[in-house]
């Protein structure tokens, strides 16, 4: 028996298994009931349970839209991406190498601007680019035009700027921190060697931070192209993404099997792109020694004049300004905005009142969603601790044949786009004749907050200086005792820190809570129940306070985790 | 009972190896560490010195052989339970924990009564003179700071053999110095048998009561450090431990005492001594090695040499003469020379200042 085990372990950990079986059946088998599903059959939500292959002929070779859509969709998810790297390089390039010295302060910035709920950010781009918006308001008032803008709100144009937005932290954050590991000197060793300011940019850094850029990359492409809750809010009728089809399949037009075989096929393109990527890296890996940017050898900066006068203008500072305005702008629009008295907030605002917040708190709905996410993010907490904390240290310290493969599957809630873990869940929960309610929802959200907890934990045990662990071994402790007087307190502060950012993230998630909540809501539930059937202002109250609580802890776990050393994208 | 207190503090290593994966890290490693012992490990980095500690210690298990600590056998036996502690070469001290609850980190974990830890946590700073730091945080330390709170922390547990992983190799040039003598004031007051590792030559000569000298995971030469310096067992000691200059002879003479060879190229003959193993005969080819002070300028008897280079040191001058044969021989002397660069100089190397280092 003891063999066995040892065998086993040499496999996996034993004390990983929980959480391995925990993606394993949450993750894995409701895709199994997905696929499934996607050879049924339905009529209005009358399952039809004999296998058929019509969804795929219907899809492929009858009905030409849904394909159309897809590659709709993913060619948008391309243009995000495209906008959005660029900018999360140049944002990263400039917090590493410029701004060393304030890069903690400006890291805290755009990542409190991440953990603020996504779907308030989406509902802020509406306010904005709506007719009422502030753009078209701003350009009335100055007169230059005399008709508002219509093509802002309600196209690809508010989708891909929403959705920048939303996705600019996330992009930012792989790219940074393999960015952080490249040594000064190296830089400046190109320098003195030589090349230019751009050549050493594309010989040095980039070749060097490119893991953490195709990690961005695919992270903007899969998401934004899998998004259901933009469009829907403001893509309008030409707006139409495969997400929010799919959505509608679960929703009102009640044909999951349609959608489960839409999503099956979605999934099996990002897989083939997947494959693709995984090999152009191989590819440029090869040749990364080898390709030469010569043509853009020094040429740039031929120009001695042009050059000085570059070099006068603070390119960095005007970057970083903008980036801060773009993404603190949506947020500041709503709390601004919570504060107007009218039943219509919109700018400029006429009298200020507080009175859409007394309006709020007198609502029974928003006590019992309060009520529910707290619940909710309480054991989400709880239990992504308990499944994640193991696995944290066996990645670090651990060897075993598995390793990678579960490193990968423990991070794919990540990376799998919402709508699919949602709609597979519910496929799964049909089939096992479950009813949705928070029990479900709390274990979607341990699910989709381990990897958060695992990258930030997995980062602080790597930079653990395990001579500090010998040091008290050779001091007397046994190995129990170390864990209790020596690891444990250290690594404390980032246990608490990780898990105040996941309460955060329980606390905003959307995507997945929408679908299988059944009856009940959450605070993001109850806040899209309110956009989307009569637009109430207490949706900017609610809003605004959930915006703070959000700022609020993320700069406490980013203070209670000050001195702790993290990277939490680091190899 | 009276050999077993002979033995306290005594280290035995018997046939060690230690393989990681597969490299190899030690080769079979014979070493017996008197009790009360300064001993140094020597050697370059990745010669398996820092290994060997480990081993001593616990953190590490050989692939092969027996470890003995006061005449015991150490294997399997957990870090925590064995009568050695650690000095590791960053400190490794608890950066949650203050200057006081870092000291007094064993003794809780012994169990100790609270009034007898507290005189103890004295005494110790009274040996590494930090009573104003009792309550310090760590990252207030300076580097010389932490090295004696570390210090500090495995002498308390009066540990039978104290192992140091380079103890001072963190700290300025001025600032080792003092440690070294301090290190071996301390380690003399309590008669503790003191293992330490260190690449620094200079620091195994100074501390020490016997060098290990270590290559490729083995033992070169183990030695006081006096004959370390004046009689290595071969090349790679002898290049290693201080300054050196080799030259080819040929064996003339092989009586009892007396060993005469002839430099190559030149008639040149003086007396040597013979630190190999293997037999020597007349005519064979031999490496003998001297030290830079112990060359010296003979204009009427030398051999003759041409000088490549020149650099003041402070005390002396050091010439670098390059003889007929190509080979570099290093020289100091002490009075500013009027010798030039391209220079012609004869050289002398007085009777048995010289070593045979390597026989074919």
């Amino acid at each position: 028996m003891k063999k066995i085990n040892k065998q086993l372990s040499s496999i996996i950990p034993l004390i990983a298994l929980p959480q391995f079986l925990y993606i394993l059946f949450l993750l894995f088998i409701p895709f199994t009931g997905l696929v499934v599903y996607s050879f049924w059959t339905s009529d209005f939500f009358e399952i039809d349970r004999t296998f058929t292959l019509f969804n795929y002929y219907f899809i492929l070779f009858e009905e030409h839209l849904y394909l159309f859509l897809i590659f709709k969709s993913l060619f948008i998810g391309l243009k995000v991406a495209f906008v959005t790297i660029p900018i999360a390089f140049i944002l990263s390039y400039i917090l590493t190498f410029k701004f060393e010295k304030i890069s903690n302060l400006l890291l805290g910035i755009v990542m409190v601007s991440t953990l603020s709920s996504y779907l308030i950010r989406i509902y802020a781009w509406k306010i904005i680019l709506g007719e009422q918006g502030i753009i078209n308001k701003f350009f009335l008032f100055l007169g230059i035009i005399n008709q508002p803008f219509t093509f802002l709100l309600y196209g690809n144009f508010s989708i891909i700027i929403t959705l920048v937005h939303i996705l600019l932290p996330f992009a930012f954050l792989p790219i940074y921190s393999s960015m952080q590991n490249i040594d000064k000197q190296i830089v400046e060793a190109s320098r003195d060697l030589g090349f230019g300011f751009l050549m050493t940019i594309f010989k040095v850094i980039i070749p060097l931070s490119f893991p953490g850029i195709l990690a961005a990359f695919l992270f903007c492409f899969i998401l934004s192209s899998a998004d259901y809750v933009t469009p829907q809010l403001v893509g309008g009728a030409d707006g139409v993404m495969i997400g929010r089809v799919i959505y509608d399949q679960f929703g009102h037009i009640g044909d999951p099997p349609l959608g489960s075989s839409i999503a099956v096929i979605l999934l099996i393109l990002f897989s083939f792109l997947f494959f693709l990527i995984s090999i152009i890296y191989k590819i440029y890996k090869i040749l990364k020694t080898k390709i030469r940017f010569l043509f853009l050898y020094n040429k740039i900066y031929k120009n001695n004049y042009f050059s000085y006068f570059l070099s006068r203008i603070p390119f960095g500072y005007i970057f970083l300004f903008l980036i801060i305005v773009f993404l603190y702008t949506p947020l500041f629009v709503i709390i601004i905005l919570s504060f107007s008295s009218a039943k219509f907030a919109s700018f400029p605002i006429e009298e200020f009142s507080l009175h859409w917040y007394f309006e709020l708190f007198k609502d029974n709905v928003f006590h019992e969603s309060l009520v529910a996410s707290l619940i909710v993010g309480f054991i989400a907490v709880v239990g992504t601790f308990l499944l994640a904390m193991p696995t944290s240290f066996i990645f670090v310290r651990k060897k075993f044949i598995l390793k990678k493969i579960f490193f990968l599957i423990s991070l794919a809630p990540l990376f799998i786009p919402g709508i699919i873990i949602g709609i597979s869940w519910i496929a799964g929960m049909g089939i096992l004749d479950l009813r949705p309610g928070l029990y479900i929802v709390s274990s979607a959200h341990v699910l989709f907050c381990i990897p958060f907890f695992i990258l930030i934990m997995r980062s602080r045990l790597m930079n653990f200086d395990l001579s500090i662990e010998e040091a008290a071994r050779d001091l007397g402790s046994n190995p129990s005792r170390v864990l209790r007087t020596i690891t444990f307190p250290i690594i404390l502060p980032s246990i608490v820190g990780a898990c105040i950012l996941v309460f955060a993230v329980s606390l905003d998630e959307f995507i997945i809570t929408n679908l299988v909540i059944g009856a009940n809501s959450t605070i993001p539930t109850y806040i899209w129940g309110m956009m989307r059937y009569g637009l109430t202002p207490t949706a900017n109250s609610l809003s605004s306070i959930m915006i703070i609580i959000s700022v609020f802890l993320v700069i406490l776990s980013s203070f209670i985790m000050k001195n702790q050393k993290t990277n939490i994208f680091a190899n | 009972m009276d050999s077993l207190l002979e033995e306290k503090g005594k280290v035995q290593v018997q046939g060690v190896s230690k393989l990681f994966g597969k490299t190899i890290a030690l080769k079979n490693i014979d070493l017996i560490v008197e009790p009360g012992e300064f001993l140094t490990l020597l050697g370059p980095s990745g010669c398996g010195k820092t290994t060997l500690l480990r081993l001593i210690s616990g953190l590490e298990e050989p692939t092969t052989g027996e470890i003995l600590i006061n005449g015991s056998k150490m294997n399997e036996i957990p870090p925590e339970k064995r009568p050695s502690n650690i000095v590791f070469q960053r400190y490794a001290l608890f950066p949650h924990l203050n200057v006081w609850e870092n000291i007094e980190y064993g003794l809780i974990a012994k169990g100790l009564d609270k009034n007898l830890i507290e005189k103890k946590i004295n005494d110790v700073f009274d040996l590494v003179d930090m009573h104003d730091f009792k309550n310090r945080k760590i990252d207030q330390l300076s580097g010389g700071e932490s090295q004696r709170i570390a210090l500090a922390r495995s002498l308390i547990n009066e540990p039978d053999v104290l192992l140091l992983d380079e103890p001072l190799a963190a700290l300025d040039l001025q600032l080792r110095k003092r440690m070294q003598v301090e290190l071996r004031q301390i380690q003399k007051k309590l008669k503790t048998t003191f293992i330490s590792v260190t690449h620094d030559q200079g620091e195994a000569l100074a501390i020490s009561d016997r060098v290990a000298v270590m290559n490729n995971g083995e033992i070169e030469q183990l030695e006081t450090p006096d004959n370390t310096y004046k009689l290595p067992k071969n090349e790679f000691v002898a290049s290693f431990v201080g300054e050196s200059s080799f030259i080819k002879c040929k064996i003339i003479e092989v009586n009892n005492e007396n060993l005469k060879v002839q430099i190559l190229n030149t008639n040149y003959i003086t007396n040597v001594i013979n630190n190999q193993k293997n037999k020597l005969s007349i005519n064979q080819e031999v490496e003998i090695m001297i030290r830079p002070e112990l060359v010296e300028i003979d204009n009427q008897s030398g051999f003759e040499g041409i000088v490549t280079h020149k650099i003041f040191t402070g005390p002396f001058m050091r010439l670098f003469v390059k003889t007929t044969l190509d080979q570099e021989i290093i020289i100091d002397i002490k009075q500013t020379s009027d010798f030039d660069i391209g220079d012609k100089i004869n050289l002398k190397i007085p009777n048995n200042s010289a070593i045979i280092v390597s026989s074919k």
